[in-house]
C-alpha cells in the first residue's frame, strides 16, 4: 500500500513525456522483440537472450568506450581502427610465441596508448576530434593491413579463446565481461568525480574549468578509456571469432554511433546515461540477430544500419527540441 | 486613455510542478513604457516569452492589435513588430555585429542580393547612435559579453518594431550606459514605440515607466501608474513584506596587521604594474573602465588570465602561476560576471553545480554524495533559491535563481578571498539585501573580498576602500566612507584623463 502510494508520487513527479523520452530505447526494444517474435516464435525462447547478449558484447564494450568521448562533446572514430590493429598485432606476436596472457594485456595496452595519443592531440594541440580520430582510424586500419599482409591470423591457443567461446556455470564468459564493463561504467558515470567531470565538460567546458575541473585532463582520460575499451573489444572479438581478418571490426563504427545516440547520449555532449547506452546496444543487436534469424539477405543489412542511425539522429533532435 | 496594443488574457503556464503563470491578465497601452517587476522566479520572463513566441502558454490568449497571435511563430511575431532582447545575451556568435543587428531584415538591392555596404554603413550609424563603439564587421563572439548584450538590445530596437521587450537590459551596465539606453527608449517611445521593461532596479523602473505591474508567484498585480508609487512602496509590493536595507557593520576588528592577500607588481594583458593588498575581513571595491585592469586583475587572481611577471601572496605563500584549480585550493573563490558562459553547467542539477565546490571531499575518487546534498540543501534554504528540489536542472531556474546557484557554489568552497564580479546581476531587491548582508557576515569571520561592479551605489554600501584603475595601474585609493556615487564617477574620470 505504502509502496503503491510512493510509486504514484514518483510517477507524477516526472511528466509522462519525459518518461517516454528518457526510456524511448527500451520501448523500441520491446516493440522490436514482439514484432520479431510474431515472425518467428524463437524470439520468445530463453536461449535467444543468451545469444543476443553474446553477440552484443563487442558492440557493447566499444559503445561504452566511445560514449565517454561523446559525453564530453567529442567523438572517437579511431576505435574501429584500434580494435583491428591491437588484436592483429597481439595475436601475430602470440603466433610467434608470445605468452597468451601477455598477448591479451598487450592488446589492451595498445588500445590505451592510442587513446592517450588521441587525448593529448585533442586536448593539448586542440586538434578537432572528428578529423584527428578519423586520421587515426585510417592509420590503424592501414597498419593492420601492413601487419597481416592481407592474410588472416588464426590458430589461437585455447586459453586465449576461453573468454570468447567458453562458459562458467552455463553463463558464457562474454556475457560476464559485458555486464562487468557496464557495471564499472555505471559506477564511474554516476558515483565518481570523473563521471561528474565528464558531464560538466560536455555540458559547458568553460564553466567546468572555472569551477576547478581540469578540463584537459578529463579529455585525455575520456579518450584513454575509449581506446582501452576498444583494445579490450579487440581481444573479445578475436577470442570469439578465433581469427583476425584484414577488415577486422571495421563495420562496427556505424552501429556503435547509432547505439550510443539511440541510447540517449547527446552528440552535443553533457547528456546521457549508461543504462540508455545498454538499451541502444541491445536494440541494435536484436535487429541484427533478427535479420539473420529471419533470413533477410545481408544485402539489406547496411541499409537497415543506415536507417537506424537516421532514426537515432531524429530521436536526438526531437529530444533536444522537446526537453530544451 | 490610450488604446491597448497588446492584451494578455487569462494566460497560464505550468512547468512540471511549477505554476509559473496563474491566469495573468495584462493590457499594454500603445506608446507606453510598461515595467514588469517581481522577485526571482515570479514569472516575468515566462510572460514575455509567451508574448514573443519563445514558449507557448498552456491556456489563455495573447492578442496583438486585437488579433490572436497564439499560433504564430517567433519569426511571424517579429514580422508583426514584436521584438525581444532576452535576459541572456543571445546573439549569433559566428555572424558579424552588423549581421546580428539586421538579422532577418537585411537590406537587399534590386537583384535580391544582400547589399553588404549598406548593411555595414547603416549598422555603424545605429551602433554609434546608441554609443556602442564596435566595428560592425567584427564577429560577435569576439566581443565581451556586455558588448554582446548591447548588440542584442540594439537589434531589438532596430527595424521598426512596434513592441520592444527588454528583459533586464541594464544588468552590469555602467551608469552612463544606462543613461544612453534610457535616452534611446525615451526617444523611441515618444515616436510611438511600446516598451515592456523588466528590471530589478526600482529607481529606473519608477523613472522610466508609465505603468508598472508587479508579479508575485505567477500572479500579476496591475495598474500602478507613474507618479502614484514610490520606491519603498514598490519594494514592499514586490517582496510582500518590508525590505530591510542592509548596512555594512564595518570592518571586522582587525586581527593584527597580517596581510591576507597581496599582489606584487603584476604585469600582463591590460596590467602594467599592479600592486595592492587586502586585509582579512576587508571589502575592497574596484573601479575602472573596461580594459583598465580592474576586471583583469580579478581574473588573474583566480587563474583565468596569466601574468608575465610579478606574484601573488596568499597568507604568506607566494604564487607565480595560477589556474582555477590551484586558486580554489589556496582558498580563492570567484563569481564570474557571466553566469551562463562561466558560472553554470545548465544541464546539471543544482546539487551537482553547488557540488563542484566540494568534489574533493570524497574518498578514492568518489563523489561524497551525502555531504554534497547537505551543502546544496543548506544554500537552497539560506539563499532562498526558488526550485522544487536540489535535483532540478539549473537550466530550469529563473535568471536570478541561477545566479544564486553560482553564488552557492563559490560559497560552498569556503574561500578566504572572495572575488565578486557583478555578483548581484539579475538578483531581486530582497535577495540583494540578503546577499549583501551575508557577504558582510563572511568578512566578520575574516574572509577578504574584492568587489567589482558598475553599480557604484551598491559598491559604496559594501566596500571599505576603493581602488581606482586606469591603464593597467592602480592610480588612486580612497576610503569609501562619506563618498557618494557622483564622487566615484568624478574620481574615476579624473584618473583616466590624468593619465592621458
Ligand atoms: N524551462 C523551464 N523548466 C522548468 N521550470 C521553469 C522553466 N522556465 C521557468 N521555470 C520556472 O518558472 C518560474 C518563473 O520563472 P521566470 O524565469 O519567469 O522568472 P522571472 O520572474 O523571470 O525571474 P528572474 O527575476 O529570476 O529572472 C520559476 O519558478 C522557474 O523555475
Ligand atoms: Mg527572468
Amino acid at each position: 500500500m505504502m509502496l503503491a502510494k510512493k510509486l504514484v508520487v514518483i510517477t507524477r513527479k516526472f511528466k509522462s513525456r519525459d518518461l517516454i523520452f528518457n526510456n524511448v530505447v527500451w520501448f523500441l526494444l520491446v516493440i522490436v522483440l514482439v514484432v520479431m517474435g510474431l515472425f518467428d516464435p524463437i524470439f520468445f525462447s530463453k536461449g535467444i537472450l543468451k545469444n543476443i547478449l553474446v553477440q552484443g558484447t563487442v558492440l557493447g564494450v566499444l559503445t561504452a568506450g566511445i560514449s565517454f568521448t561523446i559525453l564530453i562533446g567529442e567523438i572517437d572514430l579511431s576505435i574501429v581502427g584500434t580494435i583491428g590493429f591491437a588484436a592483429g598485432l597481439g595475436t601475430l606476436l602470440m603466433g610467434k610465441g608470445l605468452n597468451w596472457l601477455i598477448a591479451i594485456l598487450l592488446i589492451i595496452v595498445i588500445g590505451t596508448v592510442v587513446g592517450v595519443i588521441n587525448g593529448l592531440l585533442i586536448s593539448r594541440m586542440k586538434a578537432v576530434s572528428l578529423i584527428e580520430t578519423l586520421a587515426m582510424m585510417l592509420i590503424l586500419e592501414g597498419a593492420l593491413l601492413a601487419v597481416t599482409k592481407g592474410r588472416s591470423i588464426v590458430n589461437f591457443p585455447d586459453a586465449f579463446s576461453f573468454v570468447g567461446q567458453k562458459a562458467i556455470f552455463g553463463i558464457p564468459v562474454m556475457i560476464i565481461a559485458f555486464l562487468l564493463v557496464y557495471i564499472i561504467v555505471y559506477v564511474i558515470w554516476n558515483k565518481t568525480v570523473l563521471g561528474r567531470s565528464l558531464y560538466a565538460v560536455g555540458g559547458n567546458a568553460v564553466s567546468a574549468y572555472t569551477s576547478g575541473i581540469r578540463v584537459d585532463r578529463v579529455r585525455i582520460v575520456a579518450f584513454t578509456i575509449s581506446g582501452a575499451f576498444a583494445g579490450f573489444a579487440g581481444f573479445l572479438l578475436a577470442s570469439y571469432m578465433g581469427a583476425v581478418t584484414m577488415t577486422f571490426g571495421q563495420d562496427y563504427l556505424m552501429y556503435t554511433l547509432a547505439a550510443a545516440v539511440i541510447g540517449g547520449v547527446s552528440l552535443t555532449g553533457g547528456r546521457g546515461s549508461i543504462v540508455g547506452v545498454l538499451g541502444g546496444v541491445l536494440l541494435l543487436t536484436v535487429i541484427q540477430v533478427g535479420l539473420q534469424v529471419l533470413g533477410i539477405s545481408s544485402y539489406y543489412v547496411t541499409m537497415v544500419g543506415g536507417l537506424m542511425i537516421l532514426l537515432a539522429v531524429i530521436i536526438d533532435a526531437v529530444r533536444i527540441r522537446v526537453q530544451g | 486613455m490610450r488604446e491597448s496594443i497588446l492584451d494578455i488574457v487569462n494566460v497560464s503556464k505550468r512547468f512540471g510542478p511549477t505554476l509559473a503563470l496563474k491566469k495573468v491578465n495584462l493590457s499594454i497601452k500603445r506608446g507606453s513604457v510598461h515595467a514588469l517587476v517581481g522577485k526571482n522566479g515570479a514569472g516575468k520572463t515566462t510572460l514575455v516569452s509567451t508574448i514573443a513566441g519563445i514558449i507557448k502558454q498552456d491556456t489563455g490568449d495573447v492578442l496583438f492589435e486585437g488579433q490572436d497571435i497564439g499560433q504564430l511563430s517567433i519569426f511571424d511575431r517579429q514580422r508583426l513588430g514584436i521584438r525581444i532582447a532576452t535576459q541572456d545575451a543571445s546573439v549569433v556568435p559566428h555572424l558579424s555585429v552588423a549581421e546580428n543587428v539586421f538579422l532577418g531584415a537585411w537590406p537587399k538591392n534590386n537583384y535580391g542580393f544582400v547589399n553588404w555596404n549598406e548593411v555595414f554603413r547603416v549598422a555603424r550609424r545605429k551602433l554609434q547612435e546608441y554609443g556602442l563603439n564596435v566595428d560592425p564587421r567584427v564577429e560577435v563572439k569576439k566581443l565581451s559579453t556586455i558588448e554582446q548584450r548591447k548588440v542584442n538590445i540594439v537589434r531589438a530596437l532596430f527595424g521598426g518594431a512596434k513592441v520592444v521587450i527588454l528583459d533586464e537590459p541594464t544588468t552590469s551596465l555602467s551608469a552612463e550606459e544606462r543613461d544612453s539606453l534610457f535616452g534611446f527608449v525615451t526617444k523611441l517611445s515618444q515616436q510611438g514605440t511600446t516598451f515592456i521593461l523588466i528590471s530589478h532596479y526600482l529607481e529606473e523602473v519608477i523613472k522610466m515607466s508609465d505603468e508598472i505591474s508587479v508579479f508575485r508567484d505567477g500572479e500579476i498585480f496591475n495598474g500602478y501608474l507613474k507618479g502614484q508609487i514610490d520606491e519603498e512602496k514598490l519594494a514592499t509590493l514586490i517582496a510582500n513584506e518590508t525590505v530591510e536595507f542592509h548596512r555594512r557593520t564595518g570592518k571586522a576588528a582587525n586581527t593584527g596587521e597580517r596581510t591576507s592577500v597581496k599582489c606584487n607588481n603584476i604585469c600582463g594583458p591590460h596590467m602594467r604594474d599592479i600592486s595592492f593588498s587586502i586585509l582579512p575581513g576587508e571589502i575592497v571595491g574596484l573601479v575602472g573602465f573596461p580594459g583598465s585592469g580592474a576586471r583583469e586583475i580579478c581574473r588573474t587572481l583566480y587563474g583565468l588570465l596569466s601574468f608575465n611577471s610579478g606574484n601573488v601572496e596568499v597568507n604568506g605563500k607566494t604564487l607565480r602561476k595560477l589556474t582555477p584549480t590551484k586558486a580554489l585550493r589556496e582558498g580563492i573563490g570567484y563569481i564570474p560576471y557571466d553566469r551562463n558562459a562561466e558560472g553554470l553547467v545548465g544541464l546539471l542539477s543544482i546539487k551537482a553545480n553547488v557540488g563542484f565546490s566540494v568534489l574533493d571531499e570524497g574518498k578514492w575518487g568518489f563523489v561524497n554524495s551525502t555531504f554534497e546534498t547537505q551543502v546544496a540543501e543548506k544554500y537552497l534554504k539560506e539563499l532562498h533559491i526558488k526550485a522544487n528540489s536540489i535535483e532540478d536542472e539549473a537550466n530550469s531556474l529563473s535568471g536570478g535563481n541561477q545566479q544564486k546557484v553560482v553564488l552557492a557554489k563559490v560559497l560552498g568552497g569556503k574561500p578566504k578571498l572572495l572575488i565578486l564580479d557583478e555578483p548581484t546581476v539579475g538578483i531581486d531587491i530582497k535577495s540583494r539585501e540578503e546577499i549583501l548582508s551575508s557577504v558582510d557576515a563572511l568578512t566578520q569571520s575574516g574572509v577578504s573580498i574584492l568587489y567589482l561592479t558598475n553599480d557604484y551605489g551598491e559598491l559604496l554600501r559594501v566596500a571599505d576602500r576603493l581602488l581606482f584603475f586606469a591603464n593597467g595601474l592602480v592610480v588612486r585609493e580612497e576610503i569609501s566612507i562619506g563618498l557618494n556615487i557622483e564622487d566615484v564617477i568624478r574620481m574615476r574620470d579624473s584618473v583616466r584623463s590624468g593619465i592621458k
